[in-house]
């Protein structure tokens, strides 16, 4: 069996490296100069110089007024001549704009998500299965389709430039699955608490609020979870209902990154770094709360 | 009581739908403000159609979809059976692993653009080990090569979830008919190939759907990663819409791809009754 052992070994060393190394390369990249980032290779610049925290304190600080913290040449590759094309600091206000979003979307998911998902599976009116249908087939559809007329509606509204309205999009985007999971997740918990409950003479929303909330835990927390992350990566909407560059969210500030005219690779690779180690840890922790066993399980049936 | 949840979504997503497919029809340039509404038939799905980008575009969008599907969909099936055997360590892989689906695909696709660069890291790399003589002009390559490389850093990003999917639904297989294909003499390869393969296909095939949706509607990723080189058609009628201000396109472009997108997803789905989606997700079979 030694061979085969290897083999696993191999292969799942090989995906991890793919993985995680290039993240930890924009995490490294961060710290070497401009200069050496655009050496051509063969020239073997690599920490030549000796790294630098410039980039990274520059992002950090800049939205507090500091300017850029170094004037070696080779950190500043030529003086860095439109270095404010970047706007680097947008970033940190453009990192709390995407949390305060993301966090209220999440909390939205949490509460109309759990909702309706205790109705599609504890009680039953008409019109169930075709809403049922309904909220699954919402799924299916490209956003961009929504994104005109969604685009229309909000600027008929006046809401341009209104964190509520990307909550809003945001919201209508992930809550067909956050349902879907939870019904999915629902069924698997036997009503006879509910029952008894209702038995006892409670309502339907004291049952809700006491018992089924605390039992379906674990599936709570995974759509909190998905939803967050969902919408602090959306992009599309973000885009173009929060048009000024001092307010926008995270993906939106990198797609800016990618389309502007100049090119600093240095602080390019210190800001996907600072997106994506968040992200990272948020990831990390929650796995351990999440049973994807279940989702697969109850997406198999 | 649930009625607030599901009016939200049905009214914000049937309402802006049909809002779509009305524009389709329908004239809306922005800089002509007396012609908005004026009815012009299929005459935007004509017009949206030929614009140069619009073939280029579709062939994009279907070149980049096929491969991403194939190649992400294999290679989660792979990862899974590596990772689905018990040895010490692949529990913790299969939880790291999943730090590439977690971050932004605009950051993915700007990190994989730069890795590819002359300068980038690839190259600087395997340059100053000494594999390569000199660098490799990744990004100079024609299109069709491009639309491969945004295909990685598809890969890149969505591998956990697919080799999640997989690995737990892998994992669902009974003992019983693992143990009874063991006892039949059925080897490593057979055994995956007749016993795991038609248990998991479901799972596979969701999973290959889910690719499908998200490689032709993609936008972020392939925006970023290229920068307006080349798009996919969700690009090209957001385009169509703010840089031309002729909604009437963009609408008739983003309905073209919602069609595309069902009507793939629903080819893919077929060889499993769509109705085990809902009905058995709700009745408790």
């Amino acid at each position: 069996m030694e061979g085969r052992t290897l083999v696993y070994y191999g292969v799942s060393d090989l995906v991890l490296v793919f993985i995680l190394f290039p993240i930890l390369l924009m995490v490294v990249g961060g710290f070497m100069p401009e200069t050496e980032l655009r050496s051509n290779p063969g020239e073997r610049l690599w920490f030549v110089h000796g790294p630098t925290t410039a980039y990274y304190q520059y992002i950090l600080l800049s939205p507090f007024g500091f300017g850029f913290p170094s004037n070696d040449p080779y950190v500043t590759e030529a003086g860095f001549p439109f270095l404010s094309i970047l706007n680097v600091q947008y970033f940190l206000p453009s990192l709390l704009n995407s949390v305060v979003v993301a966090a209220a979307v999440a909390v939205l998911n949490l509460l109309l998500a759990s909702l309706a998902a205790f109705a599609f599976t504890r009680t039953n009116f008409r019109g169930r299965t075709g809403l049922f249908i309904f909220v699954l087939v919402s799924r299916l559809l490209p956003p961009v389709v929504l994104a005109i007329p969604y685009f229309i509606l909000i600027q008929s509204l006046g809401l341009l430039n209104n964190l509520g309205a990307v909550i809003l999009i945001d919201t209508v985007l992930t809550l067909p699955f956050s349902i879907w999971y939870l019904v999915l997740y629902l069924r698997t918990i036997p009503v006879e608490m509910e029952e008894a409950s209702l038995v006892d003479g409670a309502s339907l929303m004291q049952t809700f609020w006491h018992i089924t909330l605390r039992i379906s835990g674990s599936g709570l927390l995974a759509i909190t979870l998905f939803s967050f992350l969902l919408s602090y990566n959306e992009f599309l909407f973000a885009r173009f209902l929060l048009g000024r560059p001092e307010f926008t969210t995270v993906p939106v500030y990198v797609g800016s990154l990618a389309t502007s005219l100049v090119v600093y690779w240095a602080i390019i690779h210190a800001v996907l770094a600072l997106t994506i180690l968040p992200m990272a840890v948020l990831v990390l922790f929650f796995k351990k709360y999440i049973n994807i066993t279940e989702l697969a399980g109850a997406i198999k049936r | 009581m649930i009625l607030p949840a599901s009016f939200l979504v049905g009214l914000f997503t049937i309402y802006p739908f049909a809002q779509a497919i009305y524009l389709s029809f329908v004239k809306y340039i922005t800089y002509k403000p007396d012609e908005i509404g004026v009815f012009v038939g299929f005459g935007n799905f004509i017009g949206a159609i030929q614009e140069s980008f619009f073939a280029e575009s579709v062939l994009n969008t279907l070149w980049f979809t096929g491969i991403s599907v194939l190649v992400i969909t294999l290679a989660g099936l792979g990862v899974a059976m590596v990772l689905s055997q018990k040895f010490k360590g692949a529990s913790l892989v299969t939880s790291i692993m999943l730090v590439s689906w977690a971050i932004p695909p605009a950051t993915a696709g700007l990190m994989w653009r730069h890795m590819l660069q002359s300068t980038g890291w690839i190259n600087k790399i395997l340059v100053d080990l000494g594999v390569w003589q000199s660098p490799v002009y990744f990004l100079s390559m024609p299109k069709v090569v491009q639309i491969l490389f945004a295909v990685v850093a598809q890969l890149w990003q969505q591998l956990p979830f697919a080799t999640l999917l997989l690995l737990a639904t892998m994992q669902l297989v009974p003992k019983s008919v693992l143990d009874s294909a063991a006892m039949d003499g059925a080897g490593g390869f057979s055994k995956f190939k007749d016993v795991i393969l038609p248990f998991i296909r479901p799972a596979v095939l969701v999973v290959a759907a889910f690719e499908a949706f998200l490689a032709l509607t993609n936008y972020d990723l392939v925006f970023t990663f290229a920068g307006g080189q080349f798009g996919l058609i969700s690009y090209y009628a957001f385009a169509e819409l703010f840089n031309y201000n002729n909604f009437g396109y963009g609408a008739a472009m983003s309905v073209i791809l919602a069609g595309m997108s069902l009507l793939v997803i629903f080819i893919i789905l077929r060889i499993v009754p769509p109705e085990k989606l809902y009905r058995y997700s709700f009745t408790g079979e």
